[in-house]
């Protein structure tokens, strides 16, 4: 009562912030897992209500949408987005992962969307997108209840927002949201607040607000501005300059329309035009924009995927060396360490890119310590290949650093590829090189010898009860996991000595310390159940194979899972059912195994027969 | 018997058993901690009395294990550090928590210097009229809630019986839940969604008036504004409109207008005990007119087009209170409290109530009264701790803080001397400083723990005092170099990877001890 009236007097300063902020903090809210200020909450509610949802829906020729041009130039336009300085080709990549689920698809026949078509055409062209196919929605439920083709993957904006349930369901969920928050949200909620943030990324991109080309005059931190929204930063003559720009830009863009209505000479060529558009950006606050040779690196990592190159080289390896052991050749032998020596070559060269663009190492979110472990994966292969020469440690860790590379390629919508803005909690670098790089390599030895324990593991499937000795295989597993061991106490230890030092605390059972704990007492439990004799070799391999299912917990469950705790920087969502999936079929294949062995029956003293394979001398 | 002791404890069946069952009491802690929060998990087992003694027992063994090698050769080495190193650790958490302190501080810029942290830990505190004595106990209420039907008893001090059969009766009250024999606070409910009500209610004999105004102006679309005043408790009441300026009730005119360096626009109203209310109008200029405030009549006030009427006038009124539980509101988001009542013991007890963490409260049952007081434990500290500014730089063009950092400045409560840092993530800042202080942990450590997006001002710290951090790091160190030596002395090295395997084969270390016992 009696503050109403300052209550009212902030809610008009609420809803005209809300309202200027509506796209931005939108997107930021969609591209990212940081929390978003409270405005930012309420903001999509806002812009949805007033779209044009009655406009019939012209018909349009996809393959008119994106008119054959050269886009290399555009693609080093430089724009602020998410906290982060980027060319335009990766903000045209980043924006369509999240808001169509893939970077590059089919929309009809013969059409291909492609990042850079796509973004100067919603950007620069004004061409109505909102009835293409190109808002991912994956869940049959929301589906179901919008009406929409439970075959289909994705849909156009009207056909979504237009749908006769939106308006009901997402008010529904607004409710929820002011009173419980989005923890009040129930499954379809959330796929629907996922949905509408990317609904309000799609009108950001439509209505051109994304598209934040215009650099802060001044303030290196400070944000930026659509073309239009120049004038705000910029003198007349200046914005003038950009705004002349992009008319030429968008008078060649369409040139193959106008052809005939205008002279020639009046007409840039779309590459001239581009490439004044894009010097021009850089005159307007050099100190503000982004250093040319970051530019550089990140358009050589968009453009080469080195990352795909390692995970075909790591196949390439695995295979030659497999087929070529049987009949001892050498040369396929070193053919295979040498592709693995060239996957290394190529995951280097990706990530000192990666580490150059954002600063820090590159182990800070799902996708990076994936393809981490796959390097540290190929790397602990060849060291120990190297040293023993026993094709093994190739064959197995080449072909799972292969497994994980692959996962990284294909799911960009689980393991998020785009570099973002680090949270701060993160931002000491020695700290995050050492405690992070050391548990996560920690994770590729452990990987190693779960590899390796699969070899043990299908040879007694195969060849059945005791009749292969694997002993030497054993000893490999056993050198793996001391490796590791030692690696993830390092790692777990540096961690304490970390969160001791910046947090306070030495350890705070939190969930991701939990289960590193409990990864290294499993490994423990494995090792010393060697010395009291409970099991021997064998049961080592198989300590192999289902300890690694609490590294899996430690580095995949804690976050996708649990999601709990102060290791909350690497959270995410999807996949749990494969990954359960995963977890379920391996101990299926560990009590085959146990079973072939025979398990439970009474034992048999039987000679150890040497295998001659294992004993071979290489080559 | 002393060996047979050490082989008992450092039994390797014993450490694999040790082994399992702390990874499944940390398994379903993970599971607690995702299911509530990390508060609850560290209650239920990491903090757990049985965590800890298992805890101590791996400390046993570990030290068992190690001197069945007795006496130790060479290549006990790696083996002996790694395990001294453990033991070591350990016994540097356990100083850390038994000798040192965790809490929080919540400071704010341009506010006075603290003196107390909050512990993460509830705490109840109960006066005895009798002696003026405070007792302490821990009220672990929002780890452990309570339940209806189930509910906590906490035994007022001062009245237990000294007969011998009491304790058994507590434990009775306590775990069977059977109605207790002496006075008890008996609480049943806990939560953070309490929301306080207030409301003015007319109390015959009451010395504080009240008035209930309308405010109207074009600019309001959406009709007027109630503002009610009561110089209940504070004497004078203000109602301030948006900053453009204020309305005052006192029971006198309570500001000279000649002393205002700067006037502001103010109205002040005076009630009588008769319900006339008069009102003194000053602008800007200072000039100033006054009158009656008739009911239901407006009176131009000269800002903007606002009026004000006075719509009742209540002379004998009362501020009351009214603290429930809003089951609509979002958990955590209202004030935090207990239901509960006092029982005698004899059949006599209090009508259920709700208490709120931090406030004192005095509940009265005929002539007896209990005193008490519960919320997060303070703990005092011997400086003072000020925070001079905060700073929350953001992600180029975005909300997203890029990083904290908190100025500090340090007052030594015993000499005055002030001393300034700054801690930001990851940089904490330390006081008292002092190499020796610093090695034996005897000082105060303060790293960036929360902010308040809503309050620039207001940077939360978090303050550790850990005396068992060097026994910590030291540990930690050893145990590392330990598992080095262990898998990778000299001893293992260029050896082919068959012959390690057959070394550790069982029939090793333990099965030779077996041997010699039983010769």
């Amino acid at each position: 009562m009696k503050n109403l009236i300052r209550n009212w007097a902030m809610a008009g300063c609420f809803v005209a912030v809300a309202g200027l902020t509506t796209l931005s903090a939108d997107y930021s809210a969609s591209s990212s897992s940081e929390p978003v200020p409270s405005h930012g909450e309420l903001a999509p509610h806002r812009h949805l209500e007033s779209l044009p949802t009655s406009t019939p829906a012209t018909a349009v020729d996809p393959a008119s949408l994106m008119p054959k041009h050269d886009y290399s130039v555009l693609e080093r336009l430089i724009i602020l987005e998410g906290g982060r300085k980027k060319p335009l080709l990766t903000f045209a990549r980043e924006a369509l992962l999240t808001m169509a689920g893939r970077s590059r698809f089919e929309i009809a026949d013969g059409v291909r969307v492609e990042p850079m078509p796509f973004a100067i055409s919603i950007w620069l062209s004004g061409r109505d997108w909102s009835s293409q196919p190109i808002i991912s929605l994956d869940y049959p439920e929301l589906k179901e209840q919008l009406g929409l083709s439970l075959g289909d993957k994705r849909f156009s904006f009207r056909d979504i927002v237009g749908a006769e349930n939106f308006q009901s369901l997402y008010q529904e969920m607004e409710r929820v949201r002011e009173l419980d928050g989005t923890e009040g949200f129930n499954e379809l909620q959330e796929k629907l607040n996922a949905l509408a943030g990317r609904l309000s990324l799609f009108q950001a991109l439509q209505s051109g607000s994304a598209f934040t080309v215009v650099p802060h005059p001044t303030d290196v931190n400070g944000a930026w501005v659509s073309v239009p929204e120049g004038s705000l930063y910029y003198s007349d003559e200046k914005w003038g300059a950009l705004n002349r720009a992009t008319v030429e830009l968008f008078a060649a863009y369409h040139a193959h329309l106008m052809e005939s209505r205008l002279e020639e000479p009046l007409l840039k060529d779309f590459t001239t035009a581009s490439t004044a558009f894009v010097e021009l950006q850089m005159t307007l606050s050099p100190e503000v924009m982004l250093a040319p040779g970051k530019i550089r690196a990140e358009l050589i990592y968009e453009h080469y995927s080195f990352f795909r190159w390692a995970w075909i080289l790591c196949l390439l390896s695995a295979i030659i060396t497999g087929v070529t052991w049987s009949v001892g050749r050498r040369p396929g032998y070193i053919i295979g360490i040498a592709g693995a020596f060239a996957a290394v070559l190529f995951l280097v060269v990706g990530m000192a890119l990666r580490i150059y663009i954002s600063g820090r190492a590159p182990v800070t979110n799902m996708y990076e310590t994936v393809i981490w472990v796959g390097f540290g994966l190929i790397v602990f292969s060849l060291i120990f290949e190297l040293k023993y020469r026993c094709r093994y440690y190739l064959v197995s860790g080449v072909a799972f650093a292969a497994v994980y590379l692959i996962l990284a390629d294909s799911v960009p919508v689980i393991l998020d590829p785009s570099i973002a803005p680090l949270t701060a909690v993160l931002r000491d670098n020695f700290w995050l090189t050492t405690h992070v790089l050391t548990v996560t390599i920690s994770y590729a030895a452990f990987a190693l010898a779960f590899a390796l324990g699969h070899i043990v593991l299908g040879r007694q499937i195969i060849f059945g009860a005791r009749t292969v000795d694997h002993k030497l295989l054993h000893a490999y597993i056993y050198r793996v996991m001391q490796v590791g061991l030692l690696l993830l106490t390092f790692g777990v230890i540096l961690g304490g000595v970390w969160a001791n030092y910046s947090w306070g605390r030495f350890w705070g059972w939190d969930p991701k310390e939990t289960w590193s704990l409990i990864a290294i007492l499993c490994y423990l439990f494995v090792l010393h159940g060697r010395l009291v004799g409970w099991w021997k070799g064998f049961g080592i391999s198989v300590g192999a194979v289902l300890g690694f299912q609490s590294v899996l917990m430690c580095w995949y469950g804690v976050n996708f899972i649990l999601g709990a705790g102060l290791h909350s920087y690497g959270f995410g969502a999807g996949g749990d059912g494969y990954v359960i999936g995963f977890v379920v079929a391996e101990f299926a294949f560990v009590g085959l195994a146990l079973l072939r062995r025979g398990w439970g029956k009474p034992k048999k003293p039987s000679p150890t027969v040497p295998s001659s394979r294992a004993a071979a001398p290489v080559a | 018997m002393g060996w047979t002791m050490v082989h008992v404890f450092g039994s390797l069946k014993l450490a694999m058993f040790l082994f399992v069952v702390i990874i499944v009491a940390s398994t379903i802690g993970t599971i607690e901690e995702s299911r509530f929060d990390a508060r609850v998990a560290q209650h239920k087992i990491y903090n757990a009395g049985w965590f800890t003694a298992w805890l101590v027992l791996l400390c046993l063994n570990l030290a068992g294990a190690a001197f069945t090698r007795w006496p130790w050769k060479k290549r006990h080495t790696g083996f002996i550090v790694t395990h001294a190193g453990i033991i070591i650790l350990l016994i540097g958490s356990i100083i850390g928590k038994h000798a040192g302190i965790e809490g929080s501080m919540t400071l704010h810029v341009g506010q006075e210097a603290k003196r107390h942290l909050f512990l993460a830990e509830m705490a109840i505190q109960f006066g005895d009229p009798a002696t003026s004595q405070v007792y302490r106990g821990s009220f672990p209420l929002d780890l452990a809630p309570p339940r209806e039907g189930k509910p906590r008893y906490y035994p007022v001090p001062g009245y237990q019986s000294r007969t011998a059969g009491a304790p058994f009766s507590r434990l009775a009250t306590r775990f069977f839940n059977r109605s207790p024999s002496e006075p008890n606070m008996v609480f049943d409910r806990f939560t953070d969604r309490l929301v306080e009500t207030q409301s003015i209610v007319v109390r015959p004999g009451s010395l504080a008036q009240a008035v209930r105004l309308e405010m109207r102006s074009s600019m309001m679309g959406d009709g007027p504004v109630e503002v009610d005043l009561i110089t209940d408790p504070v004497g004078e009441s203000i109602y301030d409109l948006a900053g453009l300026a204020q309305i005052t009730l006192g029971s006198r005119i309570v500001r000279s207008f000649d002393t205002m360096e700067r006037p502001f626009p103010l109205m002040q109203l005076r009630a009588g005990p008769d319900g006339q209310v008069d009102y003194h109008i000053i602008n800007s200029r200072g000039e100033v007119r006054q009158g009656v405030l008739e009911l239901g009549e407006p009176v131009v006030t000269g800002w903007a087009d606002w009026t004000v009427t006075l719509q009742e006038a209540l002379p004998e009124a009362l501020l009351e209170s009214v603290v429930d539980e809003d089951v609509r509101s979002r958990a955590g988001s209202g004030l935090t409290g207990v239901r509960g009542w006092l029982d005698w013991g004899d059949g006599r007890r209090t009508e259920p109530r709700w208490f709120v963490a931090g406030d004192s409260h005095l509940v009265r049952l005929d002539d007896e009264q209990v005193r008490f007081a519960f919320g997060y434990r303070r703990e005092p500290i011997p400086f003072k701790v000020e925070l001079l500014n905060f700073e929350v730089p953001r992600d180029p063009g975005t909300d997203t803080p890029a990083n904290f950092t908190s100025y500090l400045r340090f007052t030594d409560l015993a000499t005055g001397a002030m001393t300034e840092g700054s801690c930001g993530m990851n940089t904490p800042a330390v006081f008292p400083a002092g190499l020796h202080r610093l090695i034996t942990g005897h000082t105060f450590k303060f790293s960036q723990a929360s902010w308040n997006p809503d309050d620039p001002a207001e940077s939360t710290v978090q303050v550790l005092r850990d005396p068992g951090w060097l026994f910590k790091w030291l540990g930690s160190l050893i145990i590392v170099v330990g598992i080095y030596l262990i898998f990778f002395s000299r001893s293992h090295r260029s050896r082919r990877p068959e012959d390690i395997i057959d070394e550790i084969e069982p029939g090793g270390d333990i099965s030779v001890l077996k041997k010699s016992k039983s010769v």
